[in-house]
């Protein structure tokens, strides 16, 4: 078996692992017979049956949609800036997420409720992204570092928006809002996850697209132009499936770090810079860690639960660490 | 396998007619007023001082860069209506730039880019497309190579690398920004075979760039003299050489010595005071 077969079927084995644990775990007890049961539609427990299927199943597949969309994205961003550092929010597009959410929380307290979270979270990533294209764009063509110029600074903008409405909100509602803003998957439903859905799969087979361009473009935009990519359409198609995958991301999940910035370059540095292994190889990976890393945010201080981000952050680093020791040894 | 415009070999295939090229911030223009041909199976070679607009043409050439004035022509067609992948399957072009460092794939994979305009990434390579690579693989003599890391290669590797990936776009007319620069008289020598090689078979046109010229002299059927975005020579490389325009362009007094089967060594003797050069003479029309 190949290298990279033998690698997807040890990601798929640990996103397996993954799972199963993500829906066997949770603050509540329930018995793995029970877990089965509710699963494959059988009599059971109605409280047993509501936690599988309305709280952890959801979540599980919300972790796992989220840590592909996350990967694909930074893996986008750093074959386009061709910088390993490039993550999935680099435009600005968490801050713009968080300012929405953290309106949603504040000004508008608990009247919208999730989704209404989630939908003004979208539309302050969306906004962020458009200002900083639309800035970029202005001098014609698409300059990387315009392009970053704009995203550092409407980051910084939409950041102090966030300050300013938590300087001036309730305690709870700030509350709501600091954890938010710490990446959680805690209220992951149905409607929302088949959102992210869609776009992870609409992104993911976009990207694949333009895979063989990408490997291009590695080499400059001049050669990759000669080697037949119109370079333009290829940058600005992938600068704009990176930052909507990051602002559904991140509207459904809050700001995880990490994941989006991990997680590609650990892949290139086991599977090689070709994207048509990376892309999902990659996602696979994404979605196992950040499946795992959910797991371990309900379970480790259980019934306290962390947030996400700082686990993916706890647990990533030192691995990480020492996968780039290995690599550049 | 797609359509291919134009019969390869064909006579005429790049056609530039009174070329200006401004780049936008700059005031004088790189390339100005113009006209070439190449085509036919036959190697050219273009010299010219620093800034004289070589590069500048490769890139119009390449469809980078879209003339400020006049035309250019590929297979009877205005090179901006080509659509990119026809175009990259029809010319290819080895800029000077090294794949980067950081890239971390084999030699074999980075060869296999040269196949980007005929393959999709859907579809696994055909047999065809493993054919060409294993090919180029051994015309380059880098068999053995094809699975190492293509940070492990040397310079000359590296270079001969750039040329297999070029072949593997089975182009027409190759496109060359000093394939010699930085190596060594062994892989210099290997490269302007394999082209002259290539050539002779009928099977390319070729239009290289260098500073070289004792090598340019050998092995060019036609040499072109570029001076401040202007042809001011153009002919057989002993005939060019031996020209007035070639000590004035460079503002440096030369010697040129016949070496027979070898070409001409260009020897510089010393440079003229600045302003003392008679200016890039009378620009002649080189067709």
């Amino acid at each position: 078996m190949t290298r990279t077969g033998r690698g997807a079927l040890l990601l798929m084995l640990l996103l397996a692992v993954a799972a199963v644990s993500g829906l066997l775990l949770g603050a509540a007890n329930v018995a793995p017979a029970d877990v089965w049961r509710a699963l494959t539609g059988q009599e059971t427990d109605p409280s047993a049956r509501t936690i599988v299927l309305s709280l952890r199943l959801p979540r599980v597949t919300a972790a796992a949609l989220t840590g592909i969309a996350l990967t694909i994205s930074g893996t986008l961003f750093q074959a386009l800036l061709r910088n390993p550092l490039a993550e999935p929010y680099l435009l600005g597009v968490s801050s713009g997420a968080a300012l929405g959410a953290v309106l949603a929380l504040t000004a508008f307290g608990g009247v919208l409720g999730y989704l209404g979270t989630v939908g003004f979270a979208l539309a302050g990533g969306l906004a962020a992204i458009g200002i900083v294209f639309r800035v970029a764009l202005a001098v014609g063509r698409l300059h990387t570092h315009v392009l970053i110029l704009a995203g550092v600074v409407v980051s910084a903008f939409f950041g102090a928006g966030v300050m300013l409405l938590l300087s001036l909100a309730e305690p709870d509602a700030t509350r709501a809002a600091v954890l938010w803003t710490m990446g959680s998957l805690e209220r992951a439903g149905w409607e929302s996850t088949l959102a992210l859905g869609l776009v992870a799969v609409a992104g993911g087979t976009a990207s694949f697209a333009l895979s063989r361009h990408l490997n291009a473009l590695a080499l400059g935009e001049e050669a990759a132009a000669y080697l037949g990519a119109r370079v333009e359409l290829v940058r600005r198609s992938a600068y704009f499936i990176a930052s909507l995958l990051a602002a559904v991301a991140v509207s459904t999940a809050g700001v995880i770090g990490f994941v989006g910035l991990v997680i590609p370059h650990g892949a290139r540095m086991i599977w090689g810079s070709d994207h048509r292994r990376l892309l999902p190889l990659g996602a696979l990976g994404g979605a196992a860690a950040l499946v795992l890393a959910d797991t371990v945010a309900r379970v480790a201080l259980r019934p306290l639960e962390l947030p996400v981000g700082v686990v993916t952050a706890l647990l990533g680093v030192p691995l990480f660490l020492v996968l780039l020791r290995r690599s550049y040894a | 396998m797609p359509e291919s415009t134009g019969d390869r070999g064909d006579a005429a295939v790049y056609r530039l007619e009174d070329v200006t090229f401004r780049y936008p911030s700059a005031s004088a223009p790189a390339l100005r007023g113009l006209s070439l041909d190449f085509g036919g199976a036959a190697f050219t070679v273009v010299i010219g001082p620093n800034g004289a607009g070589k590069s500048t043409l490769v890139r119009l050439l390449g469809g980078i860069l879209d003339p400020s004035e006049g035309s250019v022509n590929l297979d009877g067609r205005p090179l901006l209506s080509w659509d990119r992948s026809a175009l990259a399957r029809r010319t290819a072009v080895v800029s000077q730039d090294a794949p980067p460092e950081a890239l971390r794939v084999s030699l074999r994979g980075y060869i296999e880019l040269g196949r980007n305009p005929y393959v999709s990434p859907w579809a696994p390579l055909t047999p065809r497309d493993e054919e060409v690579i294993g090919n180029a693989l051994t015309w380059a003599g880098l068999d053995h190579l094809a699975h190492r890391p293509l940070a492990e290669l040397s310079g000359g590797e590296r270079q001969r690398a750039k040329l297999a990936r070029a072949i593997v776009q089975e182009p027409g007319v190759l496109i060359l920004d000093e394939p010699s620069a930085h190596l060594d008289f062994r892989h210099a020598l290997w490269i302007f075979d394999a082209l002259r090689e290539r050539v002779r078979d009928g099977a390319l046109t070729v239009i290289c760039i260098t500073h070289d010229m004792q090598l340019a002299s050998r092995y060019a059927d036609r040499m072109i003299l570029l001076a401040e975005g202007e042809a001011v020579a153009a002919g057989p490389p002993g005939e060019v050489l031996r020209s007035p325009a070639l000590a004035s362009t460079y503002g440096c007094e030369v010697r040129v010595e016949s070496l027979g089967d070898l070409g001409h060594s260009v020897l510089p003797v010393r440079a003229r005071p600045r302003g003392a050069a008679s200016g890039a003479s009378s620009p002649i029309e080189a067709r």
